[in-house]
């Protein structure tokens, strides 16, 4: 599967990484079982510190979106079945500033929303 | 003697001024410039001259060489044929700091209306299938290679001369000898599992180097740097198996055994031709990291490549990161792989190249 990173957006480059990879799961491009690349390698593909590629793995193996093994991190064999609360919390967050956006700018959140679901479905990237 | 020196010469020419024609395709001369620079009228005439200056070069040097050949002492022409050399890869660098500065200009003017993206591409399973020969079985080959030097002359330790030759000179007649021990003998085997690590290491790096993928256009830029690193790989197999006869053929003659020393001579001078046009052939058939495969879905690229890296590139040759913590990155300018020096490990890598082997020479005379 293939992800990219980008380098000079505002969006921390774990962050990029965590949902680069949950998308790749979500549309089927990489599958249950695969091994991600070690820490050590795909920090220095992509040229950052170890500590940010470890970050995004341990936050996606929190999530149980990976596991980590004695050989490194793995895609999990099944998707997690609930959102923990903590991210549930987040995702709260999240929703709600998105609700405030939409009514300051006065956009159709609705619709946003049902475009990229559609995007997302018919596995195009973003 | 002369016609093989001046070979070398115009040799080392071609590869030094063809060059720019095996780099990456977006930088021809260490700068990386926009799909539409890098194939206009503009770099393709740098590219010309490029490969022009070096071989009016060797030419200039070839004749020199044929003119002093007879009128000086063989120490003498030794001395100005070093001379030849050194002047010939000084003023390659000057001319590729020439086309260097110019194709900064160039994208200086660029920059005025494209914005490079600082996107990078990555393929999460580029290292899940092998790409290269396996690092061990090559290290094992050469490690072999010199075994069976050192086991043939210990077996037959009783039937070498007191006296071993270690230089010939020019017309083959040896000028330096040293006293029969087992430090001496075996100076060479030593030196063939030396280059047995160093090949082994040079095929890891073109395992481990950075993946350099085009993000605009992934899965085809990744497909190009492997097939391009799994050749690199082959042609260092062949070059290690050739280099390792050549020093088991070194070792016979000097113990004046199987074969003479012009036959060995003659041996050199074809490998070296071998090993010339084998890089030829990777660099403008599959180019640095894939480069010249499949031209023309490049020619539709129009302006910088995804992600551009030129500011930790010093003079577009040497690659100096702190933040990355990868060692072994693809060379901008020119064919293979090089380190990251902003890592204490590369100098000492280089240093241990340098050293053993003048330390193993040093044991030999």
């Amino acid at each position: 599967m293939f992800i990219t990173i980008d380098m000079e957006s505002t969006i921390p480059i774990y962050t990029q990484l965590v949902y680069q990879i949950k998308e790749g799961v979500l549309q089927g491009n990489i599958q249950p079982g695969t091994a991600l690349p070690s820490v050590r390698s795909l920090a220095s593909d992509i040229g950052i510190n170890l500590h940010t590629v470890n970050k995004a793995y341990k936050l996606l193996a929190e999530e149980g979106i990976v596991v980590q093994e004695k050989k490194g991190f793995r895609i999990a064999n099944a998707l997690p079945m609930k959102m923990s609360d903590p991210s549930l919390a987040l995702l709260k967050i999240k929703i709600k500033e998105m609700v405030i956006d939409s009514q300051i700018y006065g956009l159709d959140l609705d619709s946003l929303i049902q475009d990229t679901t559609k995007t997302i479905q018919r596995g195009e990237r973003l | 003697m002369i016609i093989y020196l001046i070979g070398t010469t115009v040799l080392i020419g071609i590869i030094l001024g063809a060059t720019p024609y095996m780099s990456q395709y977006h930088v021809p001369f260490g700068v990386t410039l926009t799909g539409h620079d890098a194939r206009g009228e503009t770099v393709r005439k740098w590219k010309k001259a490029h490969f022009l200056y070096h071989m009016s070069l060797a030419a200039f040097l070839s004749l020199l060489l044929w003119l002093v050949q007879g009128k000086a002492t063989e120490e003498q022409f030794g001395i100005i044929y070093t001379g030849v050399v050194f002047f010939q890869f000084m003023l390659s660098f000057i001319f590729y700091i020439h086309f260097y500065n110019q194709s900064k200009k160039l994208k200086e003017k660029a920059l005025i209306t494209t914005k490079p993206e600082q996107r990078i591409g990555i393929d999460l399973a580029f290292r899940q299938e092998p790409f290269t020969f396996s690092t061990s079985y090559l290290v094992t080959i050469n490690v072999l290679l010199a075994l069976i030097t050192a086991g043939v002359t210990l077996l037959n330790y009783e039937r070498i001369p007191e006296v071993i030759v270690t230089q010939w000179d020019i017309s083959m007649t040896p000028t330096t000898m040293t006293d029969k021990n087992y430090m001496s003998v075996l100076a060479i085997p030593m030196m063939q599992l030396f280059i047995g690590i160093i090949m082994g290491i040079s095929n890891y790096s073109i395992q481990q180097a950075k993946q350099r993928v085009d993000a605009r256009k992934a899965p085809e830029s990744a497909k190009r740097d492997k097939r391009f690193r799994k050749q690199s790989s082959l042609m260092l197999v062949a070059i290690s198996i050739g280099t390792q006869l050549l020093l088991m053929g070194t070792q016979s003659a000097s113990m004046q055994a199987f074969i003479s020393p012009e036959a060995l001579m003659v041996l050199s001078l074809l490998f070296f031709v071998f090993v010339i046009g084998l890089v030829l052939w990777l660099g403008l058939r599959y180019g640095q990291g894939g480069s010249n495969i499949d031209t023309e879905a490049l020619a539709e690229e129009e302006g910088f490549p995804s992600y551009d890296d030129d500011q930790y590139w010093k003079l577009g040759m040497f690659y100096y990161n702190k933040e990355d913590p990868a060692f072994w990155v693809e060379k901008k300018m020119g064919l293979g792989v090089t380190f990251n020096m902003a890592k204490w490990q590369g100098w000492a890598f280089l240093v241990g190249v340098i050293l053993i082997p003048l330390v193993i020479v040093y044991l030999m005379i």
